[in-house]
């Protein structure tokens, strides 16, 4: 009995000393497929978006406007749903008069993607501009992601889970006046803003890393510079809607 | 039973036992062939479109009859996108056709008995063969050409045709220009109605006049010009057309600078980090001034007869030439409307008050009617050309010398000092001069060593080379 009671101790031993070698599994995190909007440090429009039909031909009755997102988790190999909807407090927008909501997808493999937002022109926006503030739901596929986080460099974007897209037909000041353009056209004005449009034949002047060379920019400012004196000199002042002369 | 678990648990300590036997690498070893390769430098520069040469010593420990293989491998340092077998010959004789640049080379000798192969690795820096020397702009039978004249005098002619398929420079082509830029190295060569960029490698035609702006004038080019690495303007016509480095490029021209009246700029860039850059008016005859990013000309500070030696905003005379001296200063020569007066200006670029200084140079002999100018980059000395004579003129002093009389009909077609940018050690630089000339119906270029007193050493040339055609525009082009 007394040997039984050893061998046997033994053999635990050995089989317990032995269960060391055994290999330790990888313990899982597991997330919920979250989605929320991606705000790019640098961009003019990571907050929110100014849409103008003024700058578009008289032609164009609709227009999409695209919200970046990014998921959080794995890409998976299937298409998956994303669900968007107006903030009901904070939009002016009417659906289907101002705006349609498009169905939105994460394509199968990706791990960002566009919300499309239809928007849609009409004569009332001559005059008034609406807003439409667009919130990530909870889709069968992703629940909405992190919010309200602004982001404190190019490596360290924001994230949120709404946007804000305004909507108008009259000219407006363009997401990157305020941070690059004014210092090639100063301060704006919606007269100013269409010469500058009539002169340089073009409405759009995107900035940054994939926008227009910075000679180009200078070219425009010069542009606008002399055909601002030759109309100057054929009709005097051009005066603002604030009843400031257009300078550059 | 009890012996069966005996059994078990001694089989399965012998078995955990077993991972802790030391390995006591008792095996037996065959000595095998070793082969040292050794060459007379690892660092070895060669010319594009040249051979590339390099013997090797090989010593074997115990050579076998049935010999050695070896390989010759090149491809470019950093991340190699190609590679390229050179050679499977035991000393390298190859044709080199990469493009400048460095490049590593591995040799490796394989045994054939036991297959074991030992390396050695070489450094080669492939450099363009049009790298390095004195470009010269020649007219033969009315078509202009390039000709180089390298450190090691050898000459090349016709290169852009060569080149381009034939092609000739634009009609009338007279001045070839270089901006070093960064690493780059842009060549221009002017014509009346053209500027044109080629490669600075095999000078390929790159671009024409038009390429360089958004909307381009009319073509009448006069000079091209990096001014303190963030800024380049181009004279075109007496109209100013600047553009900001800034990124993202494309770095196309716009528009001329604006000015409150019409203007004529003369072509010669007066510029300081500090202060930016300064035109003179041909039509108002009075400097102008421009920052950085201004996209209009602007007045000068006010005179200030305290402070300032002239008035730079009413100069009234007309601009012969203006060049940089030393740090911020420039010397500007002036003649006045009556064409019989001469005057010096000094001006320093990177203060407010920038006249700083005027000279009457009238009696200065041969300076009224000269044909050909330029600088010292050392002493306040202008140098200049009249016909078959140069001679240097001491500003401060107002006096000038003699310092070589060429042949008889001779005529003087350009001068320029050597400025090697790739070795700012070189004791050449901004101390021999070039000078073209056209001698009967042949070009000639000639290098006059300036001693410490700014005089030719030894009153002559150090080298000449003949046999060119008329030359218009010569300049030292680096290694970039």
């Amino acid at each position: 009995m007394k040997k039984a009671i050893q061998y046997t101790t033994l053999l635990f031993t050995c089989a317990f000393a032995l269960g060391a070698c055994e290999k330790s599994e990888l313990v899982d995190y597991n997330q919920p497929d979250m989605i929320y909007v991606f705000k790019d440090f640098d961009s003019d429009v990571k907050d929110s978006a100014s849409y103008s039909f003024a700058i578009k031909d008289e032609s164009l009755q609709y227009d999409t406007v695209f919200v970046p997102v990014r998921i959080m988790g794995t890409a998976k190999d299937f298409d998956r749903e994303v669900k968007w909807a107006p903030v009901d407090s904070l939009t002016t927008a009417v659906a289907g008069t101002d705006y349609e909501i498009l169905p939105a997808k994460v394509p199968a493999g990706a791990f960002s993607a566009n919300i499309p937002v239809k928007v849609l022109r009409n004569t009332a926006m001559k005059t008034n501009e609406v807003r439409l503030m667009v919130e990530i739901r909870q889709s069968k596929d992703f629940a909405p992601g992190i919010s309200d986080a602004n982001g404190s460099s190019w490596y360290m974007p924001g994230a949120s889970r709404r946007y804000l897209v305004k909507i108008n037909d009259f000219l407006t000041k363009p997401n990157n006046w305020d941070s690059f353009l004014k210092f090639f056209f100063d301060t704006f004005s919606q007269v100013k803003y269409a010469f500058i449009i009539k002169v340089t034949g073009r409405s759009e002047f995107p900035s940054g890393s994939t926008g227009l060379p910075y000679a180009q920019f200078v070219y425009y400012e010069t542009v606008c510079r002399n055909a601002l004196a030759e109309y100057e000199a054929a009709n005097g002042p051009l005066i603002d809607e604030f009843g400031n002369r257009v300078t550059f | 039973m009890f012996t069966s678990i005996k059994y078990l648990c001694g089989i399965t300590l012998a078995i955990a036992m077993a991972g802790c036997y030391k390995d006591e690498g008792n095996y037996d070893y065959n000595e095998i062939n070793k082969i040292a390769i050794t060459s007379d430098s690892t660092d070895v520069v060669v010319s594009q479109q040249d051979t590339l040469r390099i013997n090797v010593n090989l010593s074997q420990t115990m050579p076998d009859a049935s010999g050695l293989t070896y390989q010759w491998v090149l491809y470019p340092t950093g991340t190699a996108q190609t590679r390229r077998t050179l050679s499977e010959t035991k000393n390298l004789s190859a044709f080199i056709t990469e493009a400048p640049g460095s490049y590593v080379l591995d040799y490796f000798v394989t045994d054939k008995k036991t297959g074991v192969s030992f390396q050695k690795r070489f450094w080669i820096n492939v450099v363009s063969a049009f790298g390095e020397g004195w470009m010269v702009l020649e007219e033969v039978n009315g078509a202009t050409d390039i000709g180089l004249v390298t450190k090691g005098n050898k000459i090349y002619r016709n290169i852009y045709s060569a080149t381009n398929k034939g092609a000739k420079l634009p009609a009338g082509a007279n001045m070839i220009q270089i901006i070093n830029y960064r690493s780059d190295q842009e060549i221009y060569i002017f014509s009346p109605n053209d500027m044109i960029q080629v490669n600075y490698i095999d000078f390929l035609k790159i671009k024409r006049f038009d390429e360089f702006f958004f909307t381009a004038p009319e073509p009448k080019p006069q000079g091209h010009y990096l001014l303190g690495g963030a800024d380049k303007i181009l004279y075109n016509n007496g109209q100013v057309f600047p553009v900001s480095l800034m990124t993202p490029p494309p770095f196309f021209y716009g528009l001329p600078l604006i000015g409150e009246n019409p203007y004529y700029m003369e072509p010669y860039p007066i510029y300081s980090v500090l202060k930016g850059k300064f035109f003179y008016d041909r039509i108002s005859q009075r400097f102008y001034r421009a920052g950085p990013y201004d996209i209009e000309l602007s007045s000068c500070p006010a005179y200030n007869p305290a402070l300032d030696a002239f008035d730079m905003n009413n100069i009234g005379k007309k601009m012969l030439y203006a060049e940089h001296n030393v740090t911020d200063q420039h010397i500007a020569l002036f003649k006045n409307n009556n064409h019989d007066s001469l005057f010096i200006y000094v001006l320093d670029a990177g203060i407010d008050n920038a006249a700083i200084g005027k000279y009457d140079v009238t009696k200065v002999p041969g300076l009224l009617g000269a044909d050909h100018y330029m600088m010292s980059k050392t002493l306040t000395y202008l140098y200049y050309s009249n016909g078959n004579k140069v001679y240097k003129l001491d500003i401060l002093a107002q006096t000038s010398t003699l310092l070589y009389t060429f042949p008889a009909g001779a005529q003087v077609a350009d001068m320029k000092l050597y400025l090697n940018y790739d070795d700012f050690e070189d004791p050449d630089n901004y101390r021999v001069m070039g000078i073209a000339t056209n001698e009967g119906d042949q070009g000639k270029l000639y290098y006059f060593h300036i001693a410490g007193t700014g005089n030719f050493t030894g009153n002559t040339y150090r080298e000449v080379f003949s046999g060119f055609g008329k030359l218009s525009s010569i300049l030292f082009k680096s290694r970039s």
